[in-house]
């Protein structure tokens, strides 16, 4: 089966004809649309996922952003506004997604994705690295027939965020006098949000963050060999005793989500262009 | 859909005639019992109208039969799994036509992780019961007109096969099977989620064919080779090459088991 190899190199060729002159990154950033990048990166210019790749994602459907950018002397690439498997797109473009970033040259990735906390001494507004994770998506971008130019049937997973990228992470974060806090991400469906229920569940099976969006996107880039950091950003709560008694209405729990995530963006920034050119 | 079930028997009782009682799964650690297998004829799958084909290399495609210790088998020598892309209907499309041919009982093997520590690679399991990890059934409009079994995994068979392990020197644990939907292997906070949700070994198969068994009325026995060990505080990097080599140890063994057994079904 070499059809998804051919398939995703096409789309990272036509996204490598937007290159700038002597343009190298191994290094790739994926993101929500909503994420504001910190002071310092310089952006070239940028191509969207649709016109790579117009039977994965269309326009009007919410795509990718690839952005050419450099920090320092690393040049870098920047997926913005990411897929996401709550908006109906299937496993299969995730991982479509993160195989065109392998035929980009890409070797490791910094994903950074909006979670809820659920072990009470993390907090809204700030970042926590993430060490492992547990997929209860019901789904994932390997399932199917395995292309084994991609990668092999069966990866291992002991290891899926790089344990030598992450130590490489804490010393950076702990160099610049920031808090380094790492801890189980547990990927969820979304986009409803949890009940309490849920959130002892999930902190039940060892979870200490929760969200969305990663759990596929480290599936897929295991199998395909790049290396991977997690880091959520904290914007909400899933405490369930806390969640029991909440008393805030609809529109002021979504506001303080908004301002909480804004929070941990500006935090993470503070150390992220330390961090990319470490890792 | 029962059309197609009575299509693939009529094809296939051209070839295999008479009452098969016995149908086995030849799942990972079971491949050394079509040696065992007497009289044998078989089907490719590719030639069967409506059957599902294997995709997996160490699964093989073909269907058998035979007989063990005089008692007519039909056996699946590959199967299907969840991760490979079928459907849960697709995985379990064979079981509807063994029941076509009168299979009452049905053995099926496969490979798994440890979990529970006192269990080692080449270990055999006899599965108790099992939690559905795939987040889906083949159980979804289910039409077929049968009586469902009593239990999952018969406490007959159970207790059977137990005592056939204890006279033959055969060790056997019992224990809990989990079944997530792969094909990636379980990272570490998914293997302590899993002992802690109380399953002894995980691994990507087997439930969606007990579902089905359980329906159409068979006495069903579940048989596992721990061929890797998956506790989360000292967990390897898991090496295909070793785990099949691990299940090349444990299939004499199994392979001795499952005769016995039905020898005395």
């Amino acid at each position: 089966m070499g059809s998804i190899k051919e398939r995703v190199k096409s789309y990272a060729d036509y996204i490598k004809n937007f290159y700038p002159k002597n343009f190298k990154p191994s290094l790739a950033v994926v993101t929500d649309g909503n994420f504001v990048y910190p002071d310092g990166m310089k952006f070239n210019n940028e191509v969207l996922f649709s016109e790579a790749a117009p039977d994965v994602i269309s326009k009007t459907d919410g795509s990718p952003k690839f952005i050419f950018a450099r920090t320092g002397n690393t040049d870098l690439l920047i997926v913005k506004n990411r897929l996401h498997f709550y908006n109906g797109i299937p496993m299969q473009s995730i991982g479509d997604l993160i195989y065109t970033l392998k035929f980009c040259g890409v070797k490791k990735i910094i994903s950074i994705d909006e979670v809820g906390h659920l072990d009470p001494r993390l907090d809204e507004g700030t970042y926590c690295f993430v060490h492992d994770h547990i997929n209860l998506m019901g789904d994932n971008p390997l399932i199917g027939p395995n292309d084994n130019q991609l990668g092999v049937r069966f990866p291992d997973m002991s290891d899926c965020y790089n344990s030598g990228l992450l130590k490489k992470v804490k010393k950076t974060v702990i160099e610049n006098k920031s808090v380094y806090s790492e801890g189980i991400y547990i990927g969820i469906l979304g986009p409803a949000g949890e009940t309490e229920a849920e959130a002892r569940f999930y902190r039940e099976i060892g979870g200490a963050i929760a969200g969305y969006s990663m759990v596929p996107e480290n599936i897929a880039a295991v199998h395909a060999g790049i290396k991977f950091v997690g880091i959520g950003l904290i914007s909400r709560h899933l405490l369930a005793d806390k969640m029991a008694e909440e008393t805030r209405s609809e529109t002021l729990i979504i506001a303080d989500r908004k301002s909480a995530l804004k929070k941990a963006n500006t935090q993470l920034n503070k150390i992220l262009i330390e961090l990319i050119q470490e890792l | 859909m029962f059309a197609a079930y009575k299509q693939a028997h009529e094809y296939i009782s051209k070839y295999f005639k008479d009452n098969h009682p016995i149908g086995i799964i030849l799942g990972t650690g079971l491949g050394g019992l079509v040696n065992e297998i007497k009289n044998q004829t078989n089907i490719d799958y590719g030639d069967i109208p409506n059957f599902p084909v294997s995709t997996v290399e160490t699964h093989h495609g073909k269907l058998i039969s035979g007989k063990i210790g005089g008692k007519k088998i039909i056996a699946m020598q590959g199967r299907f799994h969840f991760y490979e892309g079928y459907s849960h209907k697709q995985v379990t499309f064979p079981l509807y036509v063994m029941k076509l041919m009168g299979v009452k009982f049905l053995i099926v093997s496969n490979a798994c992780g440890a979990l529970n520590p006192q269990f080692r690679k080449t270990d055999l399991m006899l599965i108790t019961s099992h939690v559905n990890f795939h987040f889906t059934t083949p159980l979804m409009n289910f039409r077929y007109n049968a009586t469902p079994a009593s239990a999952f995994y018969s406490k007959r068979l159970i207790d059977l096969c137990s005592q056939t392990a204890l006279e033959n020197s055969i060790g056997l644990h019992k224990g809990v099977y989990l079944s997530v939907q792969g094909p990636n292997l379980e990272t570490r906070a998914e293997y302590a989620m899993v002992r802690k949700l109380g399953a002894d070994v995980v691994g990507m198969s087997t439930i969606p064919e007990v579902l089905v068994a359980r329906q159409l009325g068979f006495e069903t026995l579940g048989l596992s080779i721990i061929t890797d060990e998956g506790f989360p505080d000292t967990l390897k990097v898991a090496v295909l090459e070793e785990i099949v080599h691990a299940a090349g140890i444990a299939e004499p063994r199994l392979t001795k088991l499952t005769v016995k057994l039905i020898g005395k079904l």
